[in-house]
């Protein structure tokens, strides 16, 4: 157990470090204040809506930490290290996307039920839409991996990597705002939680092998 | 040389696929030209109009054949580059590569055609019914397959990282569909082209869009030959200026 937490707080300690969890959350506060300022302006009924933009500007500000991911440790060849060590490389990658989660979807998610106030949903269902988000962001994470490990070893390939990663949330993100509708309208759907539980649960099932896969074809 | 069994695996060889497709286009050519000739005719001039839809229904038999080789086009993708992980035949790559605008632009057409279909009978250009969003998920992700091969210089890795991608990119598309399909019903028909079902729509339209459909088919093949081939000398090409360069 010793190793796995060594590394998880290398990791914690690292990524902290590089600023990134503060950029990922102030990108979060000001795609939400900029949409919700926007929509506000034209007395529109926002809180359909403004599920769909929490959730989107969540999927967006995840991606922005994803690059670093791998390849600071695969540019200084500490990846090298780490694929000789006896941890497998699907462990590190499930330390890594622990590490992005805590980092950057945690923050947000503590932020949630404060950037709710502007986009008019009530507390109650900020708390709900909290619980729903602590089933579906995990899942992002560990998507997020596929995608950092795809673009390694590209320089400013940030939008590539947008471009394969964004569609791939879909799933998640289907379910995650109907749900978060339902949820502002007292409507709770334990079936949708579950299948939503369901796909996570898939999804960090099978990234870190898939990630793995890609990241060995990297050094072959 | 130990002359083997014929089998498919024989234009796996390079150099083979292209003596073989080389004989092949000009013949799938005429096939295409007449077939879909013949087809979009026969649909246009001389089918009745629908008696609900009036002529509006004649764009079906663009519209069907596209939809139907935007999917199946990104599945034969899928196929070969497991075939590239799996054997490793350079034809079977640069295949899935070469496929991909042209999925691409079926989906592009078959969304358009829908849209000037969508119109006059459901009154919008655009809705978000489960089919129309799932050619949204198909037009993202044959978006993605295509940008990872533009973005990279080629090379074997970039192949196994299209392929895998091509792989990711069908179990979410997949995911992504029943999603959509988990919540609402839509506005599009069932099925009406299956082959074991009653109730198909009627000979007269059937006929035709068969023949279209089977021209939209040549025509895929047909310049998926020809862009395989480009593929293939592009790779020669690459690899003899490289060589050039190192001495």
């Amino acid at each position: 157990m010793k190793p796995y937490i060594y590394i998880l707080s290398h990791e914690m300690k690292f990524s902290t470090n590089g600023k990134s969890l503060l950029l990922s959350t102030c990108f979060f506060i000001i795609i939400i204040l900029t949409t919700s300022i926007s929509v506000s302006q034209f007395g529109v009924e926002t809180s359909a809506t403004s599920v769909a933009i929490l959730w989107v500007a969540l999927a967006l500000s995840a991606l922005l930490s994803v690059k670093v991911m791998f390849q600071i440790d695969f540019d200084d060849g500490t990846l090298d290290w780490l694929m000789l060590s006896p941890i497998s490389l699907e462990t590190i990658i499930v330390l890594k996307a622990i590490t992005h989660w805590l980092t950057t979807c945690l923050p947000m998610m503590v932020l949630t039920p404060l950037v709710c106030i502007p986009l008019g949903i009530t507390f109650d269902s900020a708390l709900w839409i909290l619980l729903v988000m602590l089933i579906g962001t995990p899942a992002i994470s560990f998507i997020s991996t596929i995608g950092a490990a795809l673009t390694l070893g590209e320089r400013g390939s940030h939008l590539l990597l947008s471009i394969f990663i964004l569609p791939t949330f879909l799933p998640i993100l289907l379910f995650g705002i109907k749900i978060s509708m339902l949820v502002t309208n007292s409507i709770y759907d334990s079936s949708a939680f579950l299948i939503l539980l369901a796909i996570s649960l898939v999804c960090i099932a099978i990234t870190p092998f898939i990630t793995s896969m890609i990241i060995k074809v990297h050094y072959t | 040389m130990h002359k083997s069994k014929r089998s498919i695996w024989e234009i796996a060889n390079p150099k083979r696929f292209v003596s073989i497709s080389g004989k092949l286009i000009p013949l799938l050519a005429i096939v295409t030209i007449f077939s879909l000739g013949l087809g979009v005719s026969w649909g246009i001039f001389f089918t009745p109009n629908d008696f609900r839809q009036g002529s509006a229904v004649k764009i079906i038999y663009i519209h069907v054949p596209s939809a139907f080789l935007a999917i199946n086009i990104y599945i034969m993708m899928l196929i070969t580059s497991i075939i590239w992980l799996v054997r490793r035949h350079h034809v079977s790559l640069l295949a899935a590569k070469a496929a991909a605008p042209i999925g691409l632009t079926m989906t592009l057409v078959a969304i358009l055609t829908g849209a000037i279909w969508g119109k006059p009978i459901w009154g919008t250009y655009w809705v978000w019914d489960p089919r129309l969003t799932s050619f949204a998920i198909l037009l993202m992700f044959y978006i993605g397959y295509i940008s990872i091969w533009s973005a990279l210089e080629y090379n074997e890795k970039v192949g196994d990282l299209s392929a895998l991608l091509c792989i990711i990119g069908s179990i979410f598309a997949l995911l992504s569909r029943y999603a959509v399909l988990f919540w609402s019903q839509g506005l599009h028909q069932g099925a009406s082209l299956s082959l074991d079902k009653e109730e198909n729509i009627s000979n007269v339209f059937y006929l035709p869009l068969l023949v279209c459909l089977f021209g939209f088919f040549s025509l895929f093949l047909t310049l998926l030959l020809i862009r395989t081939r480009t593929e293939i000398r592009i790779k020669r090409m690459s690899s003899l200026m490289r060589r050039n360069s190192e001495k």
